[in-house]
């Protein structure tokens, strides 16, 4: 019998093997931390090409019959607003019917928007349903059923009841439809309380960033992700293509309509120079409760489209590598930031250098990023760059903007600023800062999770923003996120939260 | 320029040919204002060279 082969197992150096096993596990983990940053520097780099692959070109002057379709369940302090703004659009009179959907509200909605009916006979037409509290996909298919009834309409625009159009982007989003390969255009949705705080600010940021800036590189990639639910434009042909009702079974009906239409094979764009103003959460809780309908909407339309993923095809551009990488990074951006932490750890307990250097690494991507992110997206919507410039500036948190500049000016705040300060700092020092700043993207979503839990207090009015600054706005809405994992795993009750409107928006 | 575009705009209430003109032009200034992007991206990507730039002169 050959032995030799005992030998050489005997003499195989198992715990080098097992070490170097680790470790690659742990640069992997650490890896996944960087997708999600690399897929947002991608997409931001593909921006500046919408400057000549966009859709301006195959746009024409059109002014297709718009049937305005308003979901309204106890609106009666915001709808009166909103159906003037929408008579007042620059867009032919003849050209516009405007129909409230009550929701069977309980306020002065029916009255208010009777008086409107009456002061513009045949243009505003209220229509309400006895049984309500069904969700907004419900409300919006009982106006849909009415207005699909005759042949008048030959586009329907789909709002909320509190946004606010400008007078001249109806008519700017109507232009691409004259392409008869656009099935539904969106306009972009600014933040525009006139009373606004630290919250409403970070979200006007949000706006431009996920908005103005996202969904441009989204056009120049051929596939959106989300038609805004404020401001969704369809053809009555794509209207009728996918089914001539919006989806009922999800909380992200705008996502799943945005779906559909683009694997109908029918093109979606997005026209950045349409601005519809809408109200915005001033309280984390009620942005929790916002963001966690559509963070589970989300989940939901990951799984139902769980066969497009990654799946390339001629018909629409949902299956691209590069819009399968956005989406998950967003989806999964909890867990990259979780696994990042185990790795950075687990690599430092090892003993490894490669610690140090895949944490600078990482980071220094990160910090040139964030740069180049917060430096474009503040030209791209001058006034609420203006406005936010401090949650601009602020968006990843002070802590992260300090874990930014240890990795980016290796020494300077570990090393030159101690000794400026004649502050010694021990071994045991540096290994707890070490271990701070390398868990530090996983602990800031407990820090955005602590924000939303001392707001009631009494002690939140100061406690609360003062979180959200250190932590940073993205944290809070991965901790929205990992939320929404835990309640869809539970199979929580899905209902629709509607979030209070108070007419704050001008 | 506000009164001309008054004008156009109110022209294309009454859906007549000069509201067509005035909604190309505006198409086409939209489509113009798309190329101030590129300057834009460049002054976003030269603010991450400059920080660069002092991280390798001063930091390293």
């Amino acid at each position: 019998m050959d032995t030799r082969w005992l030998d050489v197992l005997a003499e195989f150096d198992w715990a080098a093997f097992g070490i170097g096993s680790l470790t690659a596990i742990l640069l992997a983990f650490v890896a996944t931390g960087a997708v999600p940053i690399l897929a947002t520097a991608y997409q931001f780099l593909a921006i500046p090409f919408h400057a000549v692959k966009n859709h301006y070109g195959k746009a024409a002057p059109y002014l297709p019959r718009v049937a305005v379709v308003v979901p309204a369940w106890n609106e009666g302090l915001v709808i009166g607003a909103s159906i003037e703004r929408l008579m007042g659009l620059e867009y032919p009179r003849e050209c516009l019917r405007i129909y409230v959907v009550d929701d069977a509200s309980t306020d002065d909605t029916p009255q208010v928007v009777r008086e409107k009916a009456e002061l513009y006979p045949g243009s505003v037409v209220h229509l309400r349903r006895a049984k309500g509290g069904e969700g907004k996909a419900h409300t919006l298919n009982h106006g849909i059923r009415e207005i699909l009834k005759d042949d008048w309409m030959q586009a329907l625009l789909i709002m909320d009841a509190d946004v606010i159009y400008m007078p001249s982007s109806l008519r700017r989003m109507t232009a691409h439809l004259a392409d008869k390969k656009v099935g539904a255009v969106t306009a972009y949705i600014r933040e525009g309380s006139h009373d606004k705080n630290y919250l409403t600010r970070f979200i006007g940021m949000e706006y431009v960033l996920s908005q103005v800036a996202a969904r441009r590189a989204q056009n120049v990639l051929g596939a959106l992700a989300c038609l805004a639910g404020g401001a969704q434009l369809h053809s009555r042909e794509n209207l009728i293509t996918i089914g001539g009702q919006i989806d009922t079974s999800s909380l992200a009906e705008d996502t799943i309509t945005t779906f559909k239409t683009q694997l109908a094979g029918n093109r979606v764009v997005f026209e950045p120079h349409a601005v519809v103003h809408a109200e915005e959460p001033q309280l984390i809780n009620s942005l929790w409760k916002q963001r966690l309908r559509w963070a589970r909407g989300n989940v939901q339309v990951t799984s139902k489209y769980r066969r497009i993923w990654f799946r390339p095809s001629r018909k629409h551009g949902l299956g691209d590598f590069s819009f399968g990488i956005f989406w998950f990074s967003i989806f999964l951006l909890p867990v990259a930031m979780v696994l990042s932490s185990v790795g950075l750890i687990g690599l430092l307990l090892l003993q490894s250098d490669l610690a140090a250097v895949v944490f600078r690494a990482t980071w220094i991507i990160a910090a040139c990023t964030y740069v180049y992110t917060i430096a474009l997206a503040v030209q791209l919507d001058g006034p609420t760059g203006w406005r936010s410039a401090r949650e601009a500036v602020l968006f990843p948190g002070v802590v992260s903007i300090i874990v930014m500049v240890t990795a980016f000016f290796p020494g300077l705040l570990e090393r030159d600023l101690p000794h400026l300060l004649g502050v010694p700092v021990s071994d045991t020092g540096d290994l707890i800062w070490t271990i701070f700043v390398y868990a530090w993207i996983s602990v800031a979503m407990l820090g955005a999770w602590l924000a939303k839990v001392v707001e009631s207090t009494r002690f939140g009015r100061v406690l609360t923003p003062l979180l959200v600054y250190l932590v940073g706005y993205g944290p809070v809405l991965c901790a929205v996120t990992v939320d929404s994992y835990i309640k869809e795993f539970r199979h929580a009750e899905a209902k629709w939260d509607k979030t209070e409107k108070t007419g704050r928006v001008h | 320029m506000g009164q001309d575009r008054k004008n156009g705009a109110g022209a294309l209430m009454s859906h007549d040919n000069m509201g067509r003109v005035f909604l190309q032009r505006e198409i086409t200034q939209n489509r113009r204002r798309e190329l101030l992007l590129i300057p834009k991206a460049l002054l976003a990507l030269g603010v991450v060279a400059g920080l660069v730039v002092i991280r390798q002169v001063f930091f390293l």
